[in-house]
């Protein structure tokens, strides 16, 4: 009946990886603030990653990288070998030093976040020598990274839902 | 901690991560059957969500009651007209709608084989507004293949899936198209600027220092280096200044398109010339314009159909 129930929340966290990735590449859909637009996949495997045990997490993590390498259209697996690390560790830290809440969360994702955007813009922006490399940080990035952590409590919310539902049904 | 490192879970990880490496070694460039897969998966949903964003952009639109109501009008009159149609009216219409965008540019160029595709997704980690298109190789897309809408060139095929591509704009720094101006004829290479992406803007460098080019000026491709036909309109001339790095001139040109927000464009699939060099160009602008490919120019240099 457990292994049920542990089955029936990952197809849910698959469906929801997919609808987010739909979602944040949709055209005009999630609008554009100071030239930047949220990457959703990422703060909603950072808080599976928090719900859930390591193993999972890091699948979780990969499989959610991997969506936001192909959306991305540039080298596939750059995005899921930083979102599977991240996510292990966040797995990690939440199961055996620290607790889960929003607090913890957010200190998670705004340490997370600019490490995974921060390691973008360097791979992909910076050795590609485009030049006007503050003006770009500053003008794309750093919006990209604001809105990204902005979307966290709202992400955080549905998995802690979808967690804590599925548990209590159990 | 160091529990942890000896943890079955983290042996697992290292297995994942030695598996994406290799991921990232082999696909690196190319797409890859898990891309066509996820295509595959997430097109559908992705084109009602595309749907649906146009739908409740339309409904969301502020008009006046007098306009409300002459649009009501003519939606009545249209319903009626619609009524005496074939079931399959709508898709016939579409089709038609999007072709008939792109009928002036097929009269003028009649070689041209235009394969109309609509925007289904622009990602957020994208840098210089590059976007991805439903159509692929099924639909005969190729890498390199020029996109355009009834205004002009937007960009190139930068990557081609079977049933989809992703398209880098003529905003981006990795675009060089060969281009001239109409007036003058003076030469130079299109390119994107991390400045001025922003407020739909590319540049023209490599123009020759004794140019005669002016604010206003129609800037079209070359079409010297068999990768973009001849003569496609881009933009105009916004400015002429003197590039910072080298003192040549810098030319910004203002695209005709709003290449930030296109939403339904086509592909140049074929066209007569495709894939031939001019010999008469400069050696320069031949060179640039096919740079970004030089990796894998022989893809794409190839000789030309007969039509």
């Amino acid at each position: 009946m457990e292994q049920r129930f542990k089955i029936l929340r990952y197809i849910l966290y698959g469906i929801e990886l997919l609808v987010l990735f739909v979602l944040q590449g949709t055209p005009n859909l999630v609008p554009e603030l100071y030239g930047g637009r949220p990457n959703l996949l990422l703060p909603a495997v950072l808080t599976i990653a928090m719900f859930e045990p390591k193993l999972p997490a890091l699948f979780f993590g990969a499989a959610g990288g991997l969506l936001t390498d192909i959306g991305g259209g540039e080298v596939i697996g750059f995005f899921a070998i930083i979102a599977t690390v991240l996510c292990y560790f966040t797995s990690y830290l939440t199961s055996d030093i620290i607790r889960t809440s929003l607090l913890t969360a957010m200190l998670i994702t705004l340490i997370a976040v600019p490490v995974t955007l921060g390691l973008h813009f360097l791979f992909f922006y910076v050795f590609k020598g485009y030049g006007e490399i503050v003006y770009f940080f500053v003008n794309h990035y750093l919006s990209r990274i604001l809105y990204t952590i902005a979307a966290m409590p709202i992400i955080y919310f549905i998995n802690r839902n979808l967690a804590i539902r599925i548990a209590s049904i159990e | 901690m160091k529990n942890l490192f000896y943890h079955k879970s983290f042996k697992v990880l290292l297995g994942v991560l030695s598996i994406l490496l290799v991921l990232v070694v082999v696909t690196a460039g190319n797409s890859t059957i898990g891309t066509y897969i996820v295509n595959l998966v997430t097109l559908p949903m992705q084109q009602v969500s595309v749907g649906a964003v146009d739908s409740a952009e339309d409904a969301m639109s502020q008009k006046s009651p007098e306009e409300l109501q002459s649009d009501i009008d003519s939606l009545a009159d249209e319903n009626r007209r619609l009524r005496d149609m074939l079931v399959d009216y709508y898709e016939v219409k579409e089709q038609n709608e999007q072709l008939k965008k792109y009928y002036s540019l097929k009269e003028e160029n009649p070689d041209y084989d235009i394969l109309p595709a609509t925007v289904i997704r622009r990602d957020p980690n994208e840098n210089f507004y590059s976007f991805t298109i439903d159509k692929g190789s099924i639909d005969g897309v190729e890498k390199h293949s020029p996109v355009v809408t009834a205004n002009g060139l937007v960009g190139w095929v930068c990557e081609v899936d079977a049933t989809s591509c992703t398209v880098k704009t003529i905003l981006s720094p990795d675009t060089q198209v060969g281009a001239l101006d109409s007036r003058t004829s003076d030469s130079g290479i299109i390119t994107g600027s991390p400045i001025y992406c922003d407020d739909n803007l590319c540049t023209m460098t490599k123009v020759p220092a004794q140019h005669t080019m002016k604010k206003g000026d129609i800037i079209v491709t070359s079409g010297l280096g068999g990768i973009f036909p001849k003569k496609l309109q881009i933009g105009t001339v916004k400015e002429i200044k003197l590039n910072e790095y080298d003192s040549l001139p810098l030319v910004i040109i203002e695209p005709f398109e709003d290449v930030r927000n296109v939403t339904s464009v086509a592909v140049i699939t074929n066209y007569l010339g495709k894939g031939v060099i001019s010999k008469s160009e400069s050696k320069t602008e031949s060179k640039a314009e096919s740079s970004d490919k030089s990796s894998d120019s022989g893809e794409n240099i190839k000789p030309a159909k007969q039509e």
